[in-house]
């Protein structure tokens, strides 16, 4: 969706820049989410003798969950395409 | 096949090359939360999302391996909006397929290179067909031909976990609650079912550790006698017909995807 958003903004000559744009926008909330489904899994996966604290962090995953499911890229991806029109 | 309907709604003309010879019954169940329905509704697809999905509601719960639970799964966002569905993958891809206007799809077309000459970025394919196009995105699976050309090259490093994936009809479990997405988590094991297919399938997965390396893919056959080690965890797998996939960490920290700089306007 932040693709199709940023390059219908823009005309052909300035891809190069909005894939550039693409990629400075969703670099850090995607390494976010990767890790974060990383550290599920591993949790999930627990191997430890007392699983009391692999449960508490099961408890809290709903934090992160709520964190995941708010986020909307569309406006971010409007406003980084604006600033390359600048 | 969101991309293109996401490029398509924005305007954009789009072409999808896909390498399988059709778009097929592949795979199980996948998980689909109010951040992906919020863009599916964009697109057009809100009812799409309602006809196949099954909705999880507030009964989600992770468990003990014993059963004793251990909390809920949240499974609306901060407003309350349940956009929450357990999805058979092959009904994800139907109708996101569908929702293309025709002669879209290329079927049969494996991407095995890339190359980019002046205004114009042009990928090669098995069958021995070209397309150009100003902008080329990558999406040609977990062993990507195409990979290569943006990343240096990196190994996959085993994860040390197995899943098998398994459906379910909802006949021969009238009493399965359908309403609710449940996991039993065990040491070093989980198993998770959620329904799929608007209520009519149970989707299930057992994750079990292995040394055993296998090829990530969906389709490949399962163990029964692994089969019946995973169901240690929730009890019911055993003797269900099963498909494996391996679960890999990406040989880097992070895999966001970098696309070469289109060209400029021809």
């Amino acid at each position: 969706m932040a693709l199709a958003t940023i390059l219908a903004q823009v005309d052909t000559s300035a891809v190069p820049a909005s894939l550039l744009a693409y990629e400075r926008l969703r670099r850090e909330r995607v390494a976010e989410i990767q890790l974060g489904a990383r550290q599920n899994g591993l949790r999930l996966d627990s191997a430890d003798a007392d699983l009391s604290v692999r449960d508490a962090e099961l408890a809290a995953h709903a934090e992160f969950r709520k964190h995941l499911y708010a986020y909307d890229v569309v406006p971010d991806a409007r406003a980084a395409a604006a600033a390359l029109l600048q | 096949m969101f991309a293109a309907n996401a490029l398509i709604g924005q305007g954009l003309r789009v072409s999808v090359y896909e390498q399988a010879s059709a778009l097929g019954e592949v795979g199980a169940g996948v998980f689909v939360t109010p951040n992906a329905v919020r863009h599916l509704e964009r697109v057009g697809l809100g009812p799409a999302v309602e006809k196949w999905g099954a909705r999880v509601g507030p009964d989600s719960c992770y468990f003990r391996h014993d059963g004793t639970p251990i909390a809920p799964v949240q499974v609306s966002d901060a407003s309350g909006w349940n956009a929450t569905f357990g999805m058979h993958r092959a009904d994800f891809v139907d109708f996101l397929a569908a929702n293309l206007p025709a002669g879209i799809v290329h079927t049969g077309h494996r991407a095995i290179g890339f190359e980019q000459n002046g205004d114009v970025a042009r990928v090669k394919f098995a069958n021995g067909a070209t397309a150009e196009a100003e902008v080329v995105v990558a999406a040609d699976g977990i062993h990507s031909e195409l990979r290569s050309y943006v990343f240096p090259p990196s190994k996959p490093v085993f994860h040390g976990t197995i899943s098998y994936r398994g459906l379910v009809s909802r006949e021969r479990l009238p009493n399965w609650p359908m309403d609710r997405w449940q996991m039993w988590a065990g040491p070093s094991r989980h198993f998770l079912v959620f329904p799929v297919r608007h209520g009519t399938m149970v989707n299930y997965v057992g994750f079990v550790p292995t040394d055993e390396e296998m090829k990530e893919s969906w389709s490949a056959p399962g163990i029964q006698r692994c089969c019946a080690a995973s169901s240690k965890v929730g009890t019911r797998a055993s003797g269900m017909c099963c498909s494996k996939s391996t679960r890999h960490f990406a040989g880097r920290s992070t895999t966001v995807s970098r696309y070469r700089p289109g060209p400029k306007a021809g």
